[in-house]
């Protein structure tokens, strides 16, 4: 647990300055403008930039915005139907990261982050805590749709889980590539293999439930072998 | 060589113009395809439609039925979290001066009305955030919870015939022992039975623990939630407590649901046992017998070699 390094402020500030390249590189990885530049920030940036006097990383100055890239806006959008011939506004907008190194996390906590981000036009809230966050804080985020929230656990974010070599790549599809994918099959939907909204690429990419991602894994006979899995809630 | 897919992970530039026109393409199709379902509004419309037409009518009564039930729990689980959250703010009146052992009437009647609907576990829940919130656990206690001193995970609690090993946060829940009593004098009373599950909302009663200022033994006040109390019944002498005290056990005996059941209408389970007609013998393994002994299978004999 984080209580261990608590004391010592250079393994803190190495702590969060694997986090935080995590959390920017999970926003790369998902689409939103970054720099390439920005994603892999050496120690001594990190330390001059987010270090205060006594050497421990100071949180409130981490936090960071970015916009989605045209890409990731054409992702999300949906295709003209009968019933909505204009194009319906896009499911995603500027995300907004924050971290929180208070040692309780409970409503109080995530109903200012809900409420930071509401008044603030962000549309996706990333909230990245150093204590879990309470069960019954947890039961808010659903409640408030269409503000989108998602939480992850500092400790989560020590290591990029997509850069494991037995983590194979995720690529989210697009609604026409799925509907493609589809015909194209034959398929519904549902006799797809599946993933959970919860699983840690999952939670990596931000994937919501109805949506199908590709996986592309090495394989001995056939080079690369592509599967799909449809998100489903747990 | 590459998978055979039928997508393109990362276009290139020069393939983006016709991927435009193909995604375009599709979209016109979609555009002419009839829409299979009508425009999302009525449940039971939308679950009838879908039916074919000799579904038997009492499916779908009851998932009519279910659905209805969900829809229920729902929105009372949503309730308890709106309780959680509100009861986060508890003492409303007199602030920091607010007496968690003599609670306003105002404050102790919403609190016990919103703590009836609760599951024990939804309780835990409420003290859990209510720390993280920096309060004492104890909903009419304004006081911030304590910080124990040292770095010890667990702490020793002696009594006088048991210790006790305790995680540090749960005594860090509260500002004192007495807190502790008080809330978990509420929790206890508590029904395991989610509120959903009930026979009848709002029929529970909640006690608290109030001290009197004078004496030194807890009285129970059975009905604070109708009113202030006299002055008398809160200074009563230990003789008088006593009655109180048989009152309340009395009243805990009752059923949150009301009057459907107490202790004397409680089932009585009877053990009856079978009559025996002979003795008994061990069970054998016998290769013969009315269903073909141990090695059939089914019934069927197998053909053996030995």
């Amino acid at each position: 647990m984080g209580d261990e390094f608590g004391g010592d402020p250079g393994r803190e500030l190495i702590r969060m300055w694997r986090c935080y390249k995590t959390a920017r590189q999970m926003c790369a990885d998902r689409g939103y403008q970054l720099a390439e530049s920005e994603l892999d920030i050496s120690l001594d940036d990190f330390r001059r930039d987010f270090a205060d006097a006594n050497g421990y990383p100071d949180r409130r100055r981490m936090n960071f915005s970015a916009r989605p890239t045209d890409e990731m806006i054409a992702k999300y959008s949906d295709p003209p139907t009968a019933s909505r011939p204009n194009q319906p506004p896009p499911a995603i907008g500027t995300v907004w990261v924050e971290f929180n190194g208070e040692p309780n996390v409970g409503i109080k906590q995530l109903r200012q982050f809900i409420h930071y981000i509401s008044t603030n036009n962000f549309h996706t809230g990333i909230f990245v805590t150093k204590a879990a966050i309470t069960s019954s804080a947890l039961k808010v985020i659903p409640t408030i749709a269409p503000l989108q929230v998602e939480t992850f656990l500092e400790q989560d974010l020590l290591i990029n889980i997509t850069h494991h070599e037995l983590v194979p790549k995720h690529v989210l599809l697009s609604k026409e590539e799925k509907a493609q994918l589809l015909d194209r099959y034959r398929l519904k939907e549902s006799q797809l293999p599946r993933i959970q909204e919860k699983d840690p690429v999952a939670r990596y990419l931000g994937l919501r439930r109805g949506q199908v991602v590709k996986i592309i894994r090495k394989s001995e006979t056939a080079g690369r072998y592509a599967s799909y899995r449809w998100v489903v809630s747990a | 060589m590459g998978p055979k897919s039928i997508l393109r992970t990362s276009p290139r530039a020069a393939d983006q113009q016709q991927h435009l026109q193909e995604l375009q393409q599709h979209q016109l199709h979609q555009l002419q395809q009839p829409q299979p379902f009508g425009a999302p509004g009525d449940a039971a419309a939308l679950v009838s439609g879908r039916l074919p037409k000799a579904q038997n009518p009492q499916h779908l009564q009851y998932a009519l039925q279910k659905a209805r039930e969900l829809e229920q729990r729902k929105e009372i689980e949503s309730r308890i979290l709106g309780a959680i959250e509100t009861l986060i703010d508890y003492p409303l009146i007199g602030g920091a001066r607010a007496d968690p052992k003599q609670p306003t009437p105002d404050d102790a009647a919403s609190f016990t009305r919103l703590v009836s609907l609760f599951q024990p576990s939804d309780y835990d829940a409420l003290v859990e955030e209510r720390h993280a919130a920096g309060r004492c656990g104890y909903a009419l206690c304004p006081r911030g919870s304590r910080k124990l001193p040292g770095a010890a995970k667990f702490r020793i609690l002696h009594s006088r015939d048991a210790f006790k090993v305790v995680p540090r946060e749960k005594l860090e829940h509260w500002c004192g022992d007495d807190c502790a009593r008080r809330a978990l004098y509420v929790k206890v009373q508590l029904a395991e039975e989610p509120a959903w599950l009930r026979s009848r909302d709002g029929d529970a009663r909640i006690d608290l623990l109030v001290e009197g200022r004078q004496s030194n033994a807890f009285a129970l006040l059975p009905r604070l939630a109708h009113g202030p109390l006299p002055a008398d019944a809160v200074d009563a002498p230990a003789a008088d407590s006593d009655t109180g005290v048989s009152e309340a056990m009395a009243a805990l005996n009752l059923e949150p649901g009301g009057d459907a059941f107490g202790p004397d209408t409680l089932m009585r389970d009877v053990v009856l046992e079978k009559e025996t007609t002979g003795t008994p013998t061990p069970p054998s393994l016998s290769t013969e017998g009315p269903d073909g002994g141990y090695q059939a299978i089914e019934g069927y004999q197998p053909a053996s070699n030995s």
